[in-house]
């Protein structure tokens, strides 16, 4: 009994740690080019340690100026990506919390009510099979209209709707897994409609929401495509100051690894902050 | 219903409370995407380019003529194609390892689980310029792909990812289910949370064994969850643009040109936007099409509920 | 569509009502889009007859500092007003510190926005085209995209601007390389921009591995002539093949083959032959026999002698390969010398030689061409707050005195001006033996295709060019393709415009060449 324990659990390790590595080996190679210097960055053969580690990259994402070696030389004169960085703290986590609540909304009135009709999911979800990019010119047009170019809040809205579909269907999945005699039980014991969604039908489908929230938070934290069409000085996201550091020679490949490990870190956190409630816990009893 | 008066409570009679939930994302949809939407129609049945030099409400009228071009384009007939291939592939491959990741997770003990599941979920979070950019330099010819094939295998294993297509296809894929299973697995594995746990523990005590209640229990309610991840990842994957543009801009030639790509070529940098739009709507009505079968075996699924 | 919901009651009328009010809504929405009327659309105007009163100032730079001062006088601008220049990440080190400079003397705030990729400045350009927001007031963007922008109606003709205020850009003794004064700021013959770069293609070889006495000798003993750098394409073919050594890890040469430059080469041949892209009545003149020569010969040297990423590589490829000594001779942007010659990025410090670019023998007489790749051009937008004062800045950047000082700094723009091939400050950046040699290849020099339209004349020929390369098309069927293609094109934008402006450009190819057209027959003039 032992035995078959301890060998199950080492295939158990075995099999995490491989897909660990495998999943992080790209991760590895962009880390470990956020450390090396120019010359090392296209060098042959590749080396995984860098052989002349830097700071460098990193350094000069938010202080450009600073006058230590190669890299700086390249982008003294680059706006550092605080601006970047903080357009993406306020756009993204609004639009995301924006498209969850609308959506959970909706999802709930869908699923319990059949409201707006049998095509209405459907044609939410077309929102998303039309290809972003014979959108943009058209949608600008109409952003220039309302004078939302190059602003927070015309990011806001456009990333909230085109995130709708997801929200929808996601959560909307949630929802019709949680048996309906739950919530018509709770109604009877003269609990109101709304009480109900949010007491006890939204704790069930907390996994659900976490999920979609990160999927959400993903997606538009990692935008680029309307991002650059509808940003110029004011509302630059990360991903568009990402692309911004070329220069004579092709892209800078060292501050581009670094700000991407930079960019991941508010992402990394949330998703570890959401992982206990993709666990489920049964502490929450099903009233019967 | 029952406590409901003529005066009170109407918000909760079926009708006022379903109307009010979805009104918000009705409003915000309408806002925002009518109007640029009515405006893609409009140029698609226009024949505009703005280095023409009349403004795009005073172009001429050219009624169906960029469907029947488009319908007939080598080009854009060659890039659906492909695109779909990729889009099998890549989604195929995703809900496989993806499905056996969140399986092995919710059923497996071990420590430091969100640690770990951090780690899978870690691809989805770098922003895709970063990705492309990570997967071109690893494929190049002097890249460490091939350092590491010749230090196995010697000199003569070196392979020119981005010279063949179906090579390049590859490597396009590979990139693609590295960044997106974790999401895969993200769907899946809270759906395994979020799933009533009183089925199983019934069948257990029956005596059923693993795989029973895995086939007949568990995987049935998951369906609507594995429908919805499948649905969305598909149509994400359908637009794939980012990887293609960055690791080999639809080249050599345009083999490995993806409909997206095409499409940005055509709009920004031939500048024909008359004709992306025609494309892009007949795109759309495909992709409506196809998904409407998916999505049917979903909506049977919930009526039989 | 009228879904009973649970209680039976239809939904049609609510949802009947909420659609009437969003088309509504829609309808009054969909009006603002459409902005006022804006004027008819570029047409060359002809010269005006009655000359324009020329500004005080003895240099250029001056000139431009005293426009602004009037134009404060009378109160067009203020100080403090924002002017924004839309420009590429590469050329942040020329521009930061000049516009820093420049607010200090003038009182203005000129402010630099820039994009990481070439692509993205374009898209840009032309979505401001479309939605006239004034949020640029200056693009710096490739020479042949001005066109495009002209033809969109959003840059403005500068021509009266260059004889009221003289940026010597043509004449004098300040005056810019010709040809390429001509073809980075002509279009139709008004000039709608100023040159601000030199993207003349530079040729550099290993100095050391040609003098060194054994190869010399084994050279003359296969060819009967002595090694020395070639001067004509049929040499340089040769030249290479003799340098390339598989087995030592040297190829004999890179020269793009790949999506966005495979053209460079094979225009450099077909040019020089005395071939030109279109006739006087747009007809492509690729697939005429030089074309097709032109094209066997280069897919002949790159499957031969040159790395597989001259065809799958992208444009930086040349910059990591000569550099690290596995190649023997490559071609790409006058900077790659300065890359070649620097210790921290390169392994051949001190063997790096330059060269003519070789050209073709019509009756004794060598007849070069080098093709002048993308190079940025400096415009103003119809839509800014003060085109004039935005004028007055490019003449001050691109000034003899503040010019040479912003071309020292290490950035994606070169050196333009005839004397400053002579300064020592340039000398320093470049290296002294390169500079002579840029010059000669920079008189030489034509222009991209710089029509309505360029962007897409040059990715479908460099698509089927690159099929070439890679096998997968005989030349003969490419450039057939490509002409089809191309006279698509011309249908859609309008023959007759397309005409005009390609008469008007190839006047602004260099002289000898024209010459050579003439003696073939091709154009009259």
């Amino acid at each position: 009994m032992h035995k078959r324990t301890w060998v199950s659990g080492l295939i158990r390790w075995g099999i995490v740690l491989a897909i660990s590595v495998l999943t992080l080996t790209p991760v590895v190679w962009v880390l470990s080019l956020s450390f090396k210097p120019p010359q090392e960055w296209l060098a042959y053969p590749p080396t995984l340690i860098p052989r002349q580690p830097t700071l460098e990259n990193y350094l000069v994402l938010f202080w450009p100026g600073n006058p230590v070696g190669v890299v700086s030389e390249m982008v003294r004169t680059a706006e550092p990506v605080t601006r970047a960085f903080i357009n993406s703290l306020i756009i993204v986590p609004i639009s995301t919390a924006l498209s969850i609540i609308i959506g959970f909304l909706a999802a709930y009135g869908i699923s319990r009510f059949r409201a707006g009709g049998n095509f209405l999911p459907f044609s939410v979800l077309t929102t998303r099979m039309f290809p972003p990019i014979a959108f943009a010119v058209p949608l600008l047009v109409y952003y220039r209209s309302l004078g939302l170019i190059d602003t927070h809040l015309g990011l806001i809205l456009m990333y909230t709707t085109f995130t709708l579909a997801f929200s929808l269907w996601m959560i909307k999945g949630f929802i019709d897994s949680v048996p309906r005699h739950i919530e018509e039980a709770a109604i009877l014991d003269g609990a109101s409609r709304w009480r109900v969604m949010f007491t006890i039908t939204l704790p069930l489908i907390r996994g659900g929401l976490a999920a979609a929230a990160l999927f959400v938070f993903i997606m538009n934290w990692t935008e680029f495509l309307f991002a650059l069409i509808f940003t110029s000085r004011f509302a630059v996201t990360l991903p568009v100051q990402v692309s911004r550091y070329a220069g004579a020679v092709g892209r800078y490949y060292g501050p581009q690894a670094a700000l991407g490990i930079v960019a991941s870190i508010p992402v990394l956190v949330a998703g570890y902050m959401i992982q206990r409630y993709l666990v489920r816990a049964f502490t929450f009893g099903l009233v019967k | 219903m029952h406590l409901s008066t003529r005066w009170g409570r109407w918000w909760e009679e079926d009708r006022w409370m379903g109307q009010l939930l979805i009104l918000p994302m009705q409003l915000l949809i309408w806002f925002v995407l009518i109007i640029p939407m009515l405006i893609v129609i409009y140029l698609s049945l226009v024949s505009w380019q703005p280095i023409m030099g009349v403004d795009w409400w005073q172009a001429p009228f050219a009624g169906l003529r960029n469907y029947a071009q488009a319908l007939q384009d080598q080009r854009f007939l060659s890039a659906l194609g492909r695109t779909i291939g990729l889009v099998l592939a890549a989604v195929g491959l995703e809900f496989l390892l993806g499905l056996a990741l969140a399986l092995f997770f919710h059923y497996q003990e071990f420590p430091a689980k969100r640690i770990f599941s951090s780690i899978i979920l870690y691809p989805m979070m770098l922003p895709w310029v970063v990705v492309g950019l990570c997967f071109y330099l690893l494929f190049l010819d002097k890249g460490p792909v091939n350092y590491v094939l010749i230090q196995l295998f010697g000199p003569g294993a070196s392979v020119q990812w981005y010279q063949n297509p179906l090579l390049a296809l590859m490597t396009i894929v590979l990139a693609d289910i590295w960044q997106w299973t974790p999401f895969m697995f993200l769907v899946i594995y809270s759906g395994l949370g979020a799933l009533p746990p009183e089925p199983v523990e019934a069948a257990m005590t029956l005596g059923a064994s693993r795989w029973q209640i895995f086939r007949h229990i568990v995987l049935p309610m998951l369906k609507p969850v594995i429908l919805i991840a499948l649905i969305i990842r598909s149509l994400e994957a359908f637009k794939i643009f980012d990887l293609v543009y960055i690791m080999t801009g639809g080249g050599p030639g345009t083999s490995t040109e993806s409909l997206s790509l095409y499409l940005y070529r055509t709009g920004f940098v031939y500048g024909q936007l008359s004709y992306a739009a025609a494309m892009a709507l007949l795109v759309l009505i495909l992709v409506a099409l196809v998904a409407r079968l998916m999505v049917r075996p979903l909506e049977m699924e919930l009526e039989s509920r | 569509m009228t879904a009973k919901n649970n209680k039976g009651y239809s939904n049609l009328t609510r949802r009947e009502f909420l659609k009437a009010a969003g088309l509504a809504a829609a309808g009054s929405l969909l009006s603002t889009c459409a902005p006022a009327p804006t004027p008819a659309p570029v047409a060359p105007t002809p010269a005006p007859g009655t000359p324009v009163p020329r500004v005080e100032g003895a240099t250029p730079e001056e000139r431009a500092l005293n426009g602004i001062k009037a134009l404060k006088a009378a109160g067009k601008i203020k100080d403090g007003d924002t002017f924004v220049i839309l420009h590429h990440s590469g050329q942040r080190n020329n521009i930061v510190p000049a516009l820093e400079e420049w607010n200090r003397l003038t009182g203005l705030n000129f402010v630099s926005a820039e994009e990481g990729l070439e692509a993205n400045i374009y898209t840009k350009v032309m979505n401001e085209a479309v939605t006239r927001t004034g949020s640029y007031d200056i693009f710096l963007t490739f020479v042949n995209w001005i066109a495009d922008m002209a033809e969109a109606g959003l840059i403005v003709d500068q021509t009266e601007w260059w004889e009221k205020y003289d940026p010597e850009v043509d004449h004098g003794p300040n005056a810019y390389v010709s040809p390429i004064d001509r073809f980075t700021s002509l279009y139709k013959g008004r000039r709608y921009a100023m040159g601000a770069d030199n993207d003349t293609f530079s040729m550099f070889y290993r100095k050391d591995l040609m003098e060194n006495p054994d190869e010399q000798k084994r050279f003359e003993d296969k060819f009967g002539r002595k090694l020395e750098v070639p001067k004509t394409w049929e040499e340089f073919d040769q030249w290479v093949a003799f340098f390339d050594r598989p087995d030592q890890g040297i190829r004999g040469v890179h020269m793009y083959a790949e999506r966005y430059f495979a053209y460079t080469g094979w225009a450099a041949r077909f040019i020089s032959r005395g071939g030109a892209y279109f006739d006087d009545n747009m007809d492509p003149l690729i697939t005429s026999e030089e074309g097709v020569t032109a094209l066997e010969e280069m897919v002949r040297l790159i499957q031969n002698h040159a790395w597989p990423d001259a065809v799958t590589g992208d444009w930086s490829v040349a910059y990591t390969r000569f550099p690290e000594g596995s190649v023997f001779c490559a071609w790409a942007w006058p900077s790659l010398g300065k890359w070649a010659q620097d210790p921290k990025t390169s392994k051949i410090v001190g063997k790096v030689g330059a060269m003519e670019i070789p050209g073709t023998m019509h009756d004794g007489e060598l007849i070069r061409a080098v093709p002048h790749v993308v190079g940025w051009s400096f415009s103003i937008s119809r839509y800014s707050k003060s085109p004039e004062a935005c004028y007055c800045f490019i003449q001050w950047f691109c000034g003899p005195k503040t010019g040479l000082d912003a071309i020292a700094r290490v950035g994606t723009l070169d050196i333009f001006r005839q004397p400053w091939f002579n300064e020592p400050k340039m000398k320093e950046a470049y290296g002294a033996e390169f500079l002579p040699v840029l010059l000669a290849n920079s008189k030489n020099a034509f222009p991209d295709i710089s029509l309505r339209g360029a962007n897409e004349y040059l990715d479908k020929l460099n698509l089927h060019l690159q099929q070439a390369f890679a096998g997968q098309k005989k030349p003969e069927q490419a450039l057939k393709d490509a002409a089809d293609e191309w006279q698509k094109i011309t249908d859609r934008l309008g023959r007759l415009s397309q005409i005009e402006a390609w008469r008007q450009e190839r006047k602004n190819y260099p002289e000898p060449i024209q010459r050579l057209w003439r003696k073939k027959g091709l154009f009259k003039d």
